[in-house]
């Protein structure tokens, strides 16, 4: 019941805005998400002391002549991203303080809706289900990006929903197979694990193909990356924030429950492929972000090259490597959405994201340069801080599965600091000029926010173990489950 | 056979309204009539009623006529606004009803003789109502031409139907299952060719790639409001009627699923293709309509049990969102001559019911879930995987994605804010009432898809 709760929440408050007038949405729909992150938080720490109460699944009939239910239930692992949806929208609907949003009902409606969408998502236990809610996220991220995008949003928009929707049609496809498939004729995960386990190596191959470039477009990975960059700069700040906050991870997340355990002989076949693609799209990412004259285009590569990292973590495919993937999905969210954040705090002011025009901000606003600093050195994965963390585990996950493919993800925390010192240089310190000298302090709401954000960083780097207790398990019993049927073929 | 009298009278009725002066009643009693007439169905659900081994109403012709009601009873609230010429009111009622009868024929057929004339039932008000913009020359032109390619598809059709007859000795459709048994010499070669003449008509009658190409000068031409009609209920006819001998032709005689797959997979790809590059509206939609029947007629082509659903549920949520759009467009431009694609822009601002209703409509027939339509491309898709076509099914995909293409560009434009836009639209509540009705519509049956199906197929 608790978990439908989690789920139906946000939907139960998209449609309360109606009620109400525009000047209220923002608050009504702030309500909502920090009513679901205190049902979140609730449930995660629940599930700590009693993992097999009911409250955490819910289980009814949906499509009987297909024999898909409506199936969700929590675990040790979609908990942690149940966590990360629930902590972020509140911050990205506060985000939106101060700004000036046209239909403020129907753009936190949208977003609620995404919540919702995101949260079925991570919970559902059933293939069609899981599918639907896959499809479902994309329509309000698309809205939002169409109706409240920047200049030339009609083709950048449209780029991105053409691509991810190929994706998942092949997605379809392959769920559609394992169906056929399954002697059961139903879409549950588990009967899918024993299904694709059985199938012919070549099969599972395909299946491994079909579902890989749904996901793949999702995260995104090279080169299937290219609607990411202008849509990341494009989108308004909420919808950056959602698509690199939360969405990617759709992707990310699927590859640990619905692809590799589903077709392990097909991962074992693919494995050397799809880490190499992971490790170019790390090398790739990180270039690129130093290459840019931008802020948020930065950001975007940067963030390109930390899923990268991740996904290279995950198809390696051992307890540090998929550990740290989860934890990194968490920080990674954290981290992405407070830059966005600094990146609107000065693009609101500044009118302008060229770091060269920038410069000497921080003799203005001691409090921004300080907490920009933090969050900053939460991304360049300094010790002490949630990026490190994630990043050490997943770079000694990629290490056991290959040295030179390791040293190669390696870079990103290297070139990573690179690139975000050089940002911060440039935008922060130097003489101010006459553009930066009109930069103002901190609203109240700017410096709650980036603080709050400041302290995650920090707490998430010093008590990791609260997130990788609940999932260690679970994630051990995937690894077992796996390696124990390409050991038998 | 209750259902075929009340039919056949409330055309009648509606046409000397207007001499007794009851026109204000027509609608009203029209709406009345056809509830009757899905109370009716619904009733004889359980029956297998056999009308003199003519018409048959089993369960499948029931529920495709139980679709056909509802439908039209859409279609009537929908019209009624938008007969300008208030004197033709009547005409038009009596005329689409009796079309409906034809209809009504086509779904539930057993002999052939009954097959010609349900198309010609069907077809000859349909030729009347495209022309019935008088001043109009597209009218016209969208009426003549009409009539004429369905002039000798109509020929086709009995031709077929003759050499049918020649090589088995009956009208009966049932006999075609018999004697497949005794396949030799020349009644094989005249059965053949004669089923291939029948279904060249039934291919010209769905407009299924090649015979389709009276269908986007007709639907453009003609007044929108009855392109609205023949993109949908016209469709579920010719469908209906398709299916009701094609489901007992494939059985038996497997030579045809090949030609059937040829056929529909050239419809679903011309189709959404060709509507990719078109900016008129309704000129897409006819394109778009031409796509869907490629989807249906391959359901019906990987036959299985579960094809009568398939088929229903696909025309359910089809002319559902096709009645939407239609509405909107009607409501957007009650003129004709401008349908481009820019009459949409920014019509989220000047009318946001409308904008939601059509945005629905579109992701509904681009097949994105949760919207009805996902369900109804992924039921034939199922059975497409089953029978392990991989490659049709890559195709469909393939070209439904070209469909997303264009239903977006409408989209887009609707969204599209940033120019001054026009003058904000004054839509009455009544319109507004019943679009927001049909967006929900859409948007539950495509969330619990077989709530329908344990009502009528169980």
């Amino acid at each position: 019941m608790l978990v439908l709760l989690i789920v139906i929440l946000p939907v139960l408050f998209a449609s309360l805005l109606v009620l109400f007038q525009d000047k209220h949405a923002k608050n009504i729909a702030l309500l909502g998400a920090l009513a679901n992150l205190g049902l979140g938080l609730y449930a995660f720490f629940a599930f700590k002391k009693t993992p097999g109460c009911s409250c955490f699944y819910w289980h009814t009939d949906w499509v009987q002549s297909l024999g898909a239910d409506f199936y969700i239930k929590a675990d040790g692992i979609n908990l942690i991203l149940i966590l990360l949806t629930t902590l972020l929208v509140p911050f990205i609907i506060q985000s939106a303080t101060g700004r000036t949003i046209q239909h403020p009902k129907a753009y936190f409606g949208l977003i609620l809706l995404m919540q919702s969408a995101l949260l079925g998502l991570f919970l559902a236990k059933d293939a069609l289900l899981f599918y639907l809610f896959w499809e479902l996220a994309l329509i309000p991220i698309y809205l939002i990006c169409l109706v409240w995008g920047g200049e030339g949003r009609q083709r950048i928009t449209f780029k991105f929903f053409l691509y991810t929707l190929t994706g998942s049609l092949f997605m379809l496809l392959a769920i559609i197979f394992l169906w056929l498939h399954n002697p059961a004729k139903n879409f549950m995960l588990s009967d899918f694990y024993t299904v694709g386990a059985h199938l012919p190596v070549k099969e599972q191959l395909l299946v491994f193909v079909a579902f890989y470039l749904a996901f793949a477009i999702k995260m995104p990975i090279f080169p299937l990356h290219t609607w990411q960059p202008d849509t990341y700069v494009n989108a308004p700040t909420q919808g950056t924030m959602l698509l690199s906050g939360i969405m990617l991870k759709m992707g990310t997340f699927a590859v640990v429950v619905w692809l590799i355990p589903m077709v392990p002989m097909g991962w074992q076949i693919a494995s050397k492929y799809v880490v190499l693609l992971s490790v170019v799209s790390v090398v790739y990412g990180s270039f690129m972000a130093l290459a840019q004259k931008d802020f948020k285009r930065m950001l975007a590569y940067s963030s390109l090259g930390h899923v990268g990292l991740i996904a290279a973590g995950i198809f390696s495919w051992n307890l540090q490597g998929v550990q740290g993937a989860l934890y990194q999905m968490l920080s990674h969210g954290i981290n992405v959405v407070a830059l966005f954040y600094v990146a609107d705090i000065i693009l609101n002011r500044m009118q302008t994201d060229k770091m060269q025009q920038l410069g000497g901000i921080r003799s203005i606003s001691k409090v921004f340069s300080v907490l920009f600093l933090i969050v900053l050195l939460g991304s360049i994965a300094l010790p002490l801080t949630n990026g490190f963390v994630g990043e050490f585990l997943l770079i000694h996950g990629v290490f056991q599965f290959n040295t030179v493919s390791a040293v190669f993800a390696g870079l990103t925390v290297i070139l990573g600091a690179v690139y975000m010192l050089r940002a911060y240089q440039l935008m922060m310190h130097g003489e101010t000029n006459t553009l930066t000298a009109s930069f103002g302090l901190l609203t109240l709401n700017e410096k709650v926010l980036l603080s709050c954000f400041a302290v995650l960083i920090i707490a998430f780097g010093c008590f990791p173990n609260i997130v990788l207790s609940i999932s260690e398990e679970p994630v051990k019993q995937l690894l077992l489950q796996v390696h124990h049927i390409s050991n038998i073929k | 056979m209750k259902e075929l009298l009340l039919l056949s009278s409330l055309g009648i009725i509606s046409l000397i309204a207007e001499i007794l002066n009851l026109r204000k009643l027509i609608y009203p009693i029209v709406i009345l009539g056809l509830l009757l007439n899905i109370g009716f169905c619904i009733n004889d659900l359980g029956k297998n009623e056999n009308i003199y081994d003519m018409l048959v109403l089993d369960k499948v012709s029931l529920v495709f006529i139980i679709l056909t009601s509802f439908i039209s009873i859409l279609w009537f609230t929908m019209a009624r606004s938008f007969f300008t010429d208030e004197t033709n009111l009547s005409d038009h009622f009596s005329l689409v009803l009796f079309s409906l009868v034809g209809v009504f024929i086509l779904i539930s057929y057993k002999h052939m003789a009954m097959l010609f004339l349900g198309v010609e039932i069907l077809s000859i008000p349909v030729y009347v109502l495209a022309g019935s913009n008088k001043r109009s020359l597209f009218s016209n032109e969208s009426a003549f031409k009409y009539f004429l390619l369905g002039s000798f598809a109509s020929g086709f059709l009995l031709l077929g139907i003759t050499f049918v007859y020649g090589a088995v000795g009956s009208f009966s459709i049932l006999q075609l299952a018999s004697s497949s048994l005794l396949q030799v010499g020349v009644s094989k070669q005249l059965l053949m060719v004669g089923v291939l003449l029948i279904l060249f008509a039934m291919a010209f009658k769905m407009s299924a790639v090649p015979f389709h190409f009276w269908a986007p000068d007709v639907y453009t031409g003609a007044p929108t409001v009855v392109t609205s009609y023949m993109a949908t209920i016209v469709k579920i006819g010719a469908v209906a009627g398709f299916y009701r001998l094609f489901g007992i032709v494939l059985a038996f005689y497997k030579e045809y699923t090949l030609v059937l797959l040829v056929i529909s997979v050239l419809t679903i790809l011309i189709g959404n293709v060709i509507a990719a590059s078109q900016t008129n509206v309704k000129r897409m939609l006819a394109y778009s309509s031409i796509g869907h029947a490629g989807f249906l007629i391959l359901g019906i082509t990987m036959l299985s049990v579960s094809t009568p659903f398939i088929t229903w549920y696909y025309l359910l949520s089809y002319t559902l969102s096709s009645i939407a759009a239609f509405w909107v467009l009607l409501l957007l431009a009650p003129q004709e001559e401008e349908e481009d694609i820019a009459i949409f822009k920014g019509l989220v601002k000047r009318s946001p019911v409308l904008a939601f209703t059509m945005t629905i409509a579109l992701l509904s027939m681009a097949g994105i879930p949760p919207l009805s339509g996902f369900f109804a491309k992924y039921f034939v898709l199922v059975n497409v995987i089953y029978n392990n076509q991989m490659a049709i099914a890559v195709v469909a995909i393939l070209a439904s994605l070209v469909g997303v293409y264009y239903y977006f560009k409408i989209i887009i434009a609707m969204f599209n804010t940033a120019d001054d836009t026009g003058p904000v639209l004054a839509i009455s509540t009544f319109h507004k009432v019943f679009l927001m009705s049909l967006s929900i519509l859409i948007i539950f049956i495509g969330i619990v898809p077989d709530f329908i199906l344990r009502i009528f197929f169980k």
